[in-house]
């Protein structure tokens, strides 16, 4: 008979808080692992918020400002790039396309994109997904406008839905009623700041502005639509541009050029570098995340330890039992280690087991309703590794009661005194 | 049976001697001291003495799970006093077959896995037994046969006790040791069990020495030995 079996066979025996111990360690590596795919899954998501456009150009200002406005539409642009240099950077010959990008206006809260329609072949996420119409199609008259899921299901939009732009970017901002737009295009959920914003033409965002001046509304402007229509609405700014170059080799290159553009400053970012930067700025939390869920592990790991000694007074006679049978203090000790080891690699392959079907049944749902996409494949290196150091400190806590087990041993003889 | 030891005690080999040991036990400050016992190889000895005396301290040291504190045990040809612990913990498994007054088993193995115990720590035991011995050895003690593989822990006392002696026998150690191993029986129940041990100690050869209170059982001896006229015992006072 085995030591393993042995000790198998001892906490069967026990199985009632075995199988408590196991579960609590189940427990905790659960919440571990846990913690880990969706710390994991959104910062993928995060870094793959935007794909596909090597850099980003805009007015000059800081990578992460850049990323903030042009990306996730936080913030203002200070400044906008000119029309003249916009045209000029589009027809350099590294660029392969270019995707021009108006903000500054808001509808109900949601910001307002003014764009090309290239916008919706060229925005990729997540890789390489690119947007999809759940329905309608891209904005084709001046007056037409694309909105992204959310905005669709906060505000009840479906294709033909009348809407109104504000001009600024408050909730509330006075608005361009008598500019009233239409719903052409709806675009399917992609878990980006996509969801949540108005896209229209750049000539749509001159025309909403051409009844201003020096930002305060002239009623004596109040020119009608047909009017408008027939201005020429070829724009004087853009606020940024997503750039896709002929090879990717050039993108280092092309931002030097950009960075050092004589005519205007300008500042070009790679998006996976401001993402990366932008995300340990926000990791913080997600890292405190994971030391408490560590704690959590932890504790399960003293609750075995402190089940384990106290069930070594009840079986002080299977000791004496071992001892007379030849064997050695070391075995006494071994034995104990190897129950902690196996209550603990137990629980860890419970709790691995309750991550994998807990993401099975969950995943559809949480990719929908948050647009976090959580990845079902194999544990990664990292999650192996967790799973060793959690076996390995599983092995570790049994030292405690087997160095306790070892003395006791030693020191009864044969007869134990209770 | 008897004569036969009696007559030949002298001429035998010895399996084990012990020399002017003392032992102190460090929380009550029990002293045992022994200056000379020896058993011969194949022989039957009966210790007895008063309840307290000391006899399963005594059996503690024999078997080398206590070690006292001065003096020389010798087994075979070898001082286990001057051994380091695992190569002690090897000698007991090897040399000694032991049985308790009771709680003798693992409850929550088999009979049969009880029995096998030893073998897993001893070495030339292992040799000497044969793959079926455990059942073979059970069913000669009385051990119905069903109850072979059955949990130790279902088991009646009576029959826990011819587990233990199974388990004690397995692999032919030169020596058993029996700590009171009828005194948890009925009277019937242990003169059978007593029957089917000596019995099974005349096929194996082994020496035995058995600890118990009920004289009775000497007509299976060579020799009966109170404990006061081999060991001293002293109780000092612990600060
Ligand atoms: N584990 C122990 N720790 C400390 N002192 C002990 C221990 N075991 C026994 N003693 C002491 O040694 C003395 C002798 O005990 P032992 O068990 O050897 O007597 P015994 O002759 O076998 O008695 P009994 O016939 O009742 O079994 C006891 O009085 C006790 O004080
Ligand atoms: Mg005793």
């Amino acid at each position: 008979m085995s030591l393993l079996r042995l000790a198998f066979l001892s906490l069967l025996n026990r199985r009632g808080t075995a199988f408590l111990t196991v579960f609590c360690i189940a427990l905790s590596v659960a919440l571990l692992l846990g913690v880990e795919k969706v710390r994991n899954g959104a910062r993928a998501s995060f870094a793959s918020t935007i794909s596909g456009t090597d850099l980003i150009v805009g007015s000059r200002a800081g990578d992460v400002q850049l990323l903030l406005y042009s990306v996730f539409r936080i913030g203002d642009a200070t400044n906008n790039v000119t029309w003249e240099s916009y045209q000029e950077i589009a027809k350099r010959p590294e660029v392969d396309w270019i995707v021009p990008m108006s903000l500054g206006d808001s509808h109900r809260g949601y910001r307002v994109v003014g764009t090309t329609p290239d916008f919706f072949t060229r925005y990729q996420y997540r890789k390489d997904r690119a947007l999809r119409f759940s329905s309608g199609v891209a904005f084709d008259d001046l007056f037409d406008a694309v909105i992204g899921a959310d905005v669709a299901d906060a505000l009840g939009y479906s294709v033909g839905s009348p809407l109104v732009v504000a001009h600024g970017t408050a909730s509330t901002g006075s608005g361009h009623d008598n500019r009233p737009f239409r719903v052409s295009g709806i675009l399917e959920r992609t878990g980006t700041p996509v969801d949540k914003a108005v896209h229209v033409s750049l000539e749509a965002i001159e025309a909403i502005h051409v009844d201003w001046r020096s930002g305060a509304r002239v009623e004596a402007l109040d020119i009608p639509e047909a009017r408008v229509r027939a201005m020429d609405l070829t724009p004087k700014t853009v606020t940024a541009a997503l750039v896709g170059l002929k090879s990717r080799i050039q993108a280092f290159r092309f931002q030097r050029y950009i960075n050092e553009y004589e005519a205007e400053p300008l500042t070009a970012i790679l998006p996976g570098v401001a993402l990366t930067r932008l995300w340990s700025l926000v990791g913080i939390a997600e890292r405190a995340l994971s030391a408490v869920s560590l704690m959590v592990v932890f504790t399960a790991l003293i609750g075995l330890v402190s089940t384990l000694l106290a069930s070594l007074q009840e079986r002080r006679r299977e000791m004496a039992i071992l001892r007379a049978n030849g064997a050695r203090p070391l075995h006494i000790a071994g034995l104990l280690i190897t129950e902690s080891g196996l209550l603990t690699l137990a629980g860890a392959m419970l709790g691995f087991a309750f991550v994998y079907i807990g993401l099975l049944g969950l995943t559809p749902w949480i990719n929908d309703r948050y647009g976090l996409s959580l990845e079902i494949d194999l544990p990664t290196a990292y999650e192996w590794a967790i799973l060793a150091g959690i076996a390995g400190a599983g092995f570790l806590a049994g030292i405690i009661p087997a160095w306790k087990a070892y003395r006791t041993s030693l020191a009864d003889g044969m007869t134990i005194r209770s | 049976m008897s004569d036969d030891g009696l007559s030949g005690a002298g001429n035998r080999k010895t399996a084990l001697r012990l020399e002017n040991v003392g032992f102190v036990w460090p929380d009550t400050g029990f002293e045992l001291n022994v200056a000379d016992f020896t058993l011969n190889a194949g022989e039957r000895v009966l210790l007895i003495g008063e309840s307290g005396a000391g006899k399963s301290t005594l059996l503690s040291l024999i078997c080398g799970v206590l070690r006292p504190d001065a003096g020389s045990i010798h087994i075979g040809g070898t001082d286990i006093t001057a051994l380091r612990s695992s190569a002690l913990d090897r000698v007991r498994a090897d040399t000694f077959g032991i049985i308790f007054q009771m709680f003798n088993l693992l409850p929550f193995a088999s009979a049969s896995e009880n029995v096998l115990l030893p073998l897993r720590f001893a070495r030339t035991r292992k040799a000497d037994a044969p793959r079926d011995a455990a059942s073979d050895l059970l069913i000669r003690l009385g051990l119905p046969e069903d109850a072979v593989h059955a949990k130790a822990g279902t088991l009646s006392v009576g029959q826990q006790q011819r587990v233990a002696a199974a388990r004690a026998l397995i692999g032919s150690p030169p020596v058993v040791i029996a700590d009171e191993p009828t005194s948890a029986l009925d009277s019937a129940t242990a003169a059978e069990f007593m029957a089917l041990l000596v019995q099974e100690m005349t096929r194996s050869n082994a020496a035995l020495l058995m600890v118990s209170h009920d004289e009775r059982l000497s007509v299976h001896f060579d020799r009966v030995v109170p404990l006061d006229t081999i060991a001293r015992s002293t109780r000092k006072s612990v600060a």
